[in-house]
This record gives structure tokens, C-alpha cells and sequence, in this order.
């Protein structure tokens, strides 16, 4: 008789042992970065401004 | 083991056992409270609610990938065993320490809500169609619905009620539980932290689980495909020589059906019984033999080798098998004989002799 636990160990963990970290790796490669904190365009002061 | 019935029966060893994780889980809840208010960036500060929230979610998670590791290290260094011992008490620790984390997240986030606060958690997000923003809290309440029903059940009253392959099989929930655990960290909290220190504990804790439970399912994939391999036209099975098993010890031999045997050597005797003990079908075969009984490495279970009946009052019995010798070469008939059946066991020639031919061409 198959004990049907460790069948169900067996088959989970060669698809999960694979899967978890995989899908683990992809979710943190999606994560959404930090907004950049500088502006995109440098603004500077016009020429001779008194600033 | 007891003969009348004890709702916990508590031995030095378990309340040591205990009170060592009871106190790792308030060292851990302290220092997690104390470095990260130290840590946190004073113009937005954290509440304290949400620290406490997050502090016991992340000792639930290490506590769930620690239980999840238990097994496959006994099995690879027995020096863990002692950690098996009392696994359910892990488990269900690590259920409370789990729902102290979902109650201090529904009083937080739900406590002022206009609706009902579980309304409010299963319908503030739908956005099911997406992955970043993803209701992550859905995976969690399945994973603390799957510890519930596993915290319940793991009384030695559901054991008995429900038979050790049932229980088992309802326990293996824990791996659906522990893969919920994984998203709704990685889709929650790892999604909206800044620091990388969280992610990659978080990643060795989930490839350590993974990659232990991957060998052990290679392994157990090998040793059936043994089973196959070892059968005889004769329908016996090559088990071994008779030196491959220490005094007091065993081998454990899968036969074809899928099952596993094994076979203990003591005083110049050998005797075969099935290898999984009635209490929680632990390895009988890993254990061995004290007081003349065959004494399982989880909790204790003692069998006769010759009957596969515990020692009275004890009523457990498990399936006996015959064998035989040829040679050196112990053969094993594969057909279980019912539960605490007698078999006389082998008497061990006082020389072995040369392996069988069979042996020699099973190995090559």
C-alpha cells in the first residue's frame, strides 16, 4: 500500500521546491523601486537673478 | 506512550522544550520592537501597533519555515531528532503567535471601518486581476484558517479518531499553508518595504525550506524506484547481507508496492515488521531496539520485533513480515502479514557465509 502523505510530499515539493523560490524571485524582481528623488529636468536660475 | 488517557502528557523534556521557545519568541518580539524603533526614520514614525503587528508576523513566518525544516534535517543528522519530539507544540505556538499578529491587524487597519471589520478586510482590495497591489491579505487568512484546523486537530484524540494516514494526510496541509504565508509576504509587506534586509531573510528562509524538502522528495523517489528494482522472480526481495544491519539497529528495504520494511538484527536474530509506527508513522526502522522492543525515533513507541505488538497494557500492533536467509543475503517476502502476527524470527548462522549470486548482481 502507498502511503498517500508521502506521495503528496513527493509530488508537492518537486513542483514547489522549483516553484516557491522561482515565484518568490519574480515578485521581488516586479517590486515597484523607490520614486526618484530628483527632478527630472535641473531647474536653474536664470542668468544675473538676483537669487 | 500511555495506557490511560491524558489530555498532555507532560514529561521534563516538553516543558523544557517549551518554555526554551516560549522564551526565543519574547527575546525575538522584544528585539524586533527594540531595533526597529531605533531604526526608524523619525520624520515619519512608525505607531506602535503596527510595529507590534509586524513583529509577530514576522516571528509567525520564521517560526512556520523552522517547523517546516524539523523534518527533513532529522532525517538528514539525527542529532535533530529531539526537535521532532514535540513538533505539534511548535505548531500550535506558531498558530497563536499568528493570530496575535491577525488581531493586532484588524484592530489597526478595520477598527474605525463604517462596515463590519471582516466585511472590510475581504472587500477594501478586489483587485484580484493584478499582481503588484494585490489583496494580500486573502492569502493570509487562508494560511491561518489551514493553522487553525491543523492546531485543532493536533491532538493525540484526532489521531486516534482519524487514523495516522488520515491525520497525515490532513497535515500536509501545512506546505498549502506555508506557500499562502509566501505570497502574502511577498505580495504585502515586501512589496512596500524599503530596506533589503527583509527580503533576503525572507528569500533564505523559503529556498532553505525548499531545497530540504526537494532533496528529501528526490530521495524518497530513489528508494522506491529500489523497491522495484531489488524483486526476484520468485517474488522475494534481496533486503541485504546480514552484516549491512548493526546489532540493535535496522535496514530499511521499500518493497514494490510502495511500502516500507524493517529489518532489526539482535542477539543473533532477525525480524522484519512494517516501518511505520501506528502512532504518527514515524520511521520505525530509524529507531532501534531498547529493552528488547523496537522503539520508534519520534515518540517512543515500542513493538515486539517478532509480533509487532506493543508490550502490554499497549495495544498498538503493526504488520509483521517473513524472511529468510540464503547465505549471507537476507530475502524478504513482500506479502505483509496482518497486524501482530507472530513470526519466529531468523536465527543468524554463527559465520556468514559469501553473498548470494542474486546480491552480487543486484549491486552491480
Amino acid at each position: 500500500m502507498k502511503r498517500p502523505a508521502r506521495t503528496f510530499h513527493r509530488r508537492f515539493w518537486l513542483v514547489a521546491g522549483l516553484a516557491l523560490p522561482l515565484v518568490f524571485l519574480g515578485l521581488m524582481a516586479m517590486k515597484q523601486t523607490k520614486p526618484v528623488e530628483t527632478p527630472a529636468v535641473q531647474l536653474e536660475a536664470p542668468d544675473g537673478s538676483s537669487l | 506512550m500511555a495506557a490511560a488517557y491524558k489530555p498532555v502528557i507532560w514529561v521534563r523534556s516538553k516543558l523544557v522544550y517549551d518554555l526554551a521557545l516560549l522564551a526565543g519568541i519574547f527575546l525575538y518580539i522584544f528585539l524586533y520592537l527594540q531595533v526597529a524603533t531605533a531604526y526608524q526614520d523619525i520624520t515619519n514614525p512608525i505607531d506602535g501597533l503596527i510595529l507590534r503587528m509586524r513583529a509577530f508576523g514576522s516571528c509567525a513566518f520564521i517560526l512556520l519555515s523552522m517547523i517546516l525544516c524539523i523534518g527533513p534535517l532529522a532525517r538528514l543528522d539525527r542529532r535533530f531528532l529531539p526537535l521532532l519530539y514535540n513538533r505539534r507544540h511548535f505548531g500550535v505556538i506558531t498558530f497563536m503567535v499568528a493570530v496575535v499578529h491577525a488581531s493586532y491587524v484588524m484592530s489597526w487597519y478595520f477598527a474605525f471601518s463604517p462596515v463590519d471589520s471582516y466585511v472590510a478586510l475581504l472587500s477594501i482590495n478586489t483587485d484580484y486581476g493584478q499582481v503588484l497591489g494585490f489583496p494580500f491579505e486573502v492569502f493570509g487568512i487562508l494560511a491561518l484558517l489551514i493553522l487553525a484546523i491543523l492546531a485543532t486537530t493536533s491532538h493525540d484524540f484526532w489521531l486516534s479518531f482519524l487514523t495516522a494516514p488520515v491525520w497525515k494526510a490532513l497535515h500536509m496541509l501545512l506546505y498549502v499553508a506555508y506557500v499562502f504565508v509566501v505570497l502574502h509576504v511577498a505580495l504585502g509587506p515586501l512589496q512596500s518595504d524599503k530596506s533589503a534586509l527583509f527580503i533576503v531573510v525572507v528569500g533564505a528562509l523559503v529556498l532553505t525550506v525548499s531545497a530540504l524538502h526537494f532533496w528529501t522528495a528526490r530521495r524518497e523517489g530513489k528508494i522506491e524506484a529500489i523497491g522495484l528494482a531489488l524483486k526476484r522472480a520468485d517474488g522475494m526481495v534481496i533486503a541485504g547481507r546480514i552484516s549491512d544491519i548493526k546489532e540493535e539497529r535496522a535496514i530499511i528495504v521499500p518493497v514494490p508496492d510502495g511500502e516500507r520494511v524493517a529489518i532489526f538484527r539482535y542477539g543473533g536474530k532477525l525480524s522484519a515488521i512494517l516501518n511505520a509506527c501506528q502512532h504518527q508513522n514515524g520511521p520505525l526502522g530509524e529507531g532501534r531496539i531498547i529493552d528488547g522492543c523496537v522503539t520508534c525515533p519520534w515518540h517512543g513507541y515500542q513493538y515486539d520485533p517478532a509480533t509487532g505488538r506493543s508490550p502490554p497494557p499497549f495495544t498498538e500492533k503493526v504488520n509483521t513480515f517473513n524472511l529468510k536467509l540464503e547465505g549471507d543475503t537476507i530475502l524478504l517476502d513482500p506479502t505483509p502479514n496482518p497486524p501482530g502476527t507472530r513470526v519466529e524470527p531468523v536465527i543468524i548462522p554463527s559465520e556468514s557465509a559469501e553473498p548470494s549470486a542474486d546480491l552480487k548482481e543486484a549491486r552491480a
